[in-house]
């Protein structure tokens, strides 16, 4: 048979049972769209976190992190992330010499500069100078502990009122942004670029900032804001999130792994449901058309050709109810911006001591249907090879012969 | 030719029926042959083992020089395609398909080109006065177009010969004249026929007569 006349064959053979044909292709396709959506969800946290730091960068020259930079040294995260959003050879430059790509940063002409501040002394005590440091060698700001920040509620991007107090005893009333967190010691960055831009002739370490006009909303602990934050990045149920058997994440990792655990089951779960629907609607073509079936049998059709209609019919269910589910999953996005994250979606993997749950690879919905397709053709060829002959016999008797 | 010997075809199941019994004749080609005998003699069984449409539990059938019981897919495919035809009492036509896709499908399924199968199928069409239907879907037909649709598909490979069941079983008389008529005429044209019927007088054309009962031929008559 030529193969134009294979498809019109196979396309009349599908119209003979068109209504069962479209209730199958709605079930798989809503099945598929379930699978695809809860993808996406899970691949949210990667996207807006990659999305943070280009905003960030684009706006300020800045880099944000949740992490510290030792911490995203150390856990290698932020240089996937960064290298995600920058390409790879991004360079680092950090006040203490930390050596995030392996190369080292001090003196690049391009750098992309991140600022770590750390933990240091107490609210309205004149900062030090440090012992790791040398802030007049690197421009390092020592910022206060602030944990009493710590009752309150800070969001990446809000407002910080400081009041600056530098050497010589004169005061000046700052407003940096909070450039990120800590997450480890529960403390702020604030960019000192926000501090130079004012023109303030800062004379490290003879400086004291000092929280003034605080009027955000107090919240608990830190340690909640600290999962607010996490929860603003991430969504509700972010995934992707670093967690490690002695560090702070640790708290974070039932509700992770619970995740995890909910969407393997579900994807098995709808994968499932999606190949008994198909298999399940394929042998019922076997059996309701096999006056169909033998009719084209009696006119000379090979079984291989009878094979091959029903295969066509059961890649054709696939590739549709794939495409429309994937319509309907960029329909149901709500940023579009993470369309991208769906079709190429990151995979983070295991970074030394600390475990990535990887967010799910966005092709996933479609590998699965691509496993579902083959599984479910296979399912078909062994069904119809060990039950074909019947049907198409019992097809004759229906004919009349 | 068409050389039956020994054959038996025995339904298994949990009660297994013996459907032939040990059957041995030959048509010689170009004869019109009727198998008649009541309902469940083994008329319908006997077709559908010459057209290799069930399988022979013992014996053998040959046509045109080729044991069908040792075909394999392949081969059986395209004697059914190309060596015999079948004319069935529901007509078995395709309501998806116009007329003319309907008798064009055996050719279809032989690779043919489009355009050949259209001006062959149209011609026959032509040949059986039912060119105006050929765009039609066969539900817009009577039955006796129907049937008429059906015998031209049955030809449109120019088989050797026509495996004709029921031919006039769904159809009023006058139609059924009409079939038997059509199918006398093919058979004068050189093609070989064996029509199974129930009714005696579908058989006046025939010539050649094989009764069977339970199975065992009764009487192999040559007519006229």
């Amino acid at each position: 048979m030529r193969l134009g006349d294979f498809f019109f064959l196979s396309v009349k053979y599908i119209s003979t049972h068109k209504a069962r044909f479209f209730v199958t292709l709605t079930a798989v396709t809503l099945l598929f769209t379930v699978l695809a959506c809860f993808t996406c969800a899970y691949l949210s946290g990667e996207s807006t976190f990659n999305k943070c730091i280009e905003e960030d960068f684009a706006k300020n020259g800045l880099v944000c992190t949740p992490y510290g930079l030792d911490g995203a040294q150390e856990h290698g995260l932020l240089i996937s992330a960064l290298s995600d959003a920058f390409g790879d050879n991004f360079v680092i430059r950090d006040t203490a010499d930390i050596s995030v790509t392996g190369t080292s940063v001090n003196g690049m002409d391009y750098p992309v500069p991140l600022f770590y501040y750390a933990p240091y002394g107490d609210i309205e005590e004149t900062v030090t100078e440090g012992e790791e440091y040398d802030p007049s060698a690197t421009g390092k700001i020592w910022l206060p502990r602030l944990n009493t920040f710590g009752q309150y509620e800070l969001r990446v991007g809000d407002v910080l009122p400081l009041s600056l107090t530098v050497s010589g005893g004169e005061k000046y009333e700052i407003s940096p942004r909070i450039a990120g967190f800590h997450s480890g010691s529960n403390s702020v960055f604030i960019s000192p670029a926000y501090a130079f831009a004012e023109d303030i002739p800062v004379s490290i370490p003879e400086i004291t900032f000092t929280p003034r006009e605080l009027s955000f909303e107090q919240v608990g602990e830190i340690k909640v804001r600290i999962e607010n934050i996490f929860s603003d990045i991430y969504g509700d149920n972010f995934t992707g999130a670093l967690f490690s058997s002695d560090g702070y994440f640790e708290e974070f990792s039932g509700a992770v792994k619970t995740n995890t655990v909910i969407f393997a089951i579900a994807a098995v779960a709808l994968a499932a449901f999606g190949f008994v629907s198909l298999a399940n609607s394929l042998m019922m073509g076997i059996t309701e058309n096999s006056a169909t079936l033998s009719l084209y049998k009696t006119l000379g059709l090979k079984n291989s050709g009878l094979l091959a209609l029903l295969c066509f019919e059961a890649v054709t269910l696939i590739l549709l109810s794939v495409a429309l589910a994937s319509l309907l999953a960029f329909a149901l996005l709500p940023v579009s911006a993470y369309a991208g994250d769906f079709l190429w979606g990151g995979t983070l993997s295991v970074f030394g001591e600390f475990t990535v749950i990887a967010p799910l690879p966005a092709w996933l919905p479609f590998a699965l249907a691509g496993i579902l397709s083959v599984a479910a053709v296979l399912t078909t060829m062994i069904f119809f090879r060990k039950n074909g002959k019947k049907y198409v016999q019992a097809g004759l008797r229906e004919g009349g012969i | 030719m068409i050389k039956a010997e020994n054959v038996r075809k025995v339904y298994a199941g949990e009660v297994s029926f013996l459907a032939l019994d040990n059957i041995s004749f030959e048509i010689k080609d170009g004869e019109f042959v009727g198998i008649c005998g009541k309902s469940g003699c083994g008329k319908s069984t006997l077709l559908n083992l010459i057209g290799g449409l069930d399988g022979i539990t013992s014996g053998t059938i040959e046509v045109q020089g080729k044991n069908v019981g040792t075909m394999g897919d392949r081969e059986l495919s395209d004697f059914r395609n190309r060596t015999v035809s079948f004319v069935f009492q529901a007509f078995y036509l395709d309501p998806n398909l116009t007329v003319s896709e309907n008798v064009a499908m055996p050719l279809l399924i032989a690779g043919v080109k489009k355009k050949e199968r259209e001006k062959k199928a149209l011609a026959l069409l032509e040949r059986l006065s039912l060119k105006d239907k050929a765009r039609n879907k066969p539900a817009k037909l009577s039955g006796g177009e129907m049937q008429r649709a059906a015998i031209a598909r049955a030809l449109i490979t120019d088989p050797a010969v026509i495996l004709a069941d029921e031919p006039t079983g769904n159809l009023d008389v006058k139609n059924g004249r009409e079939v038997l008529r059509l199918l006398k005429e093919i058979n004068e044209s050189g093609t070989t026929v064996i029509m199974v019927s129930h009714n005696p007088g579908d058989l006046e054309n025939c010539t050649r007569i094989i009764e069977l009962s339970d199975g065992k031929i009764i009487r192999d008559e040559v007519c006229g």
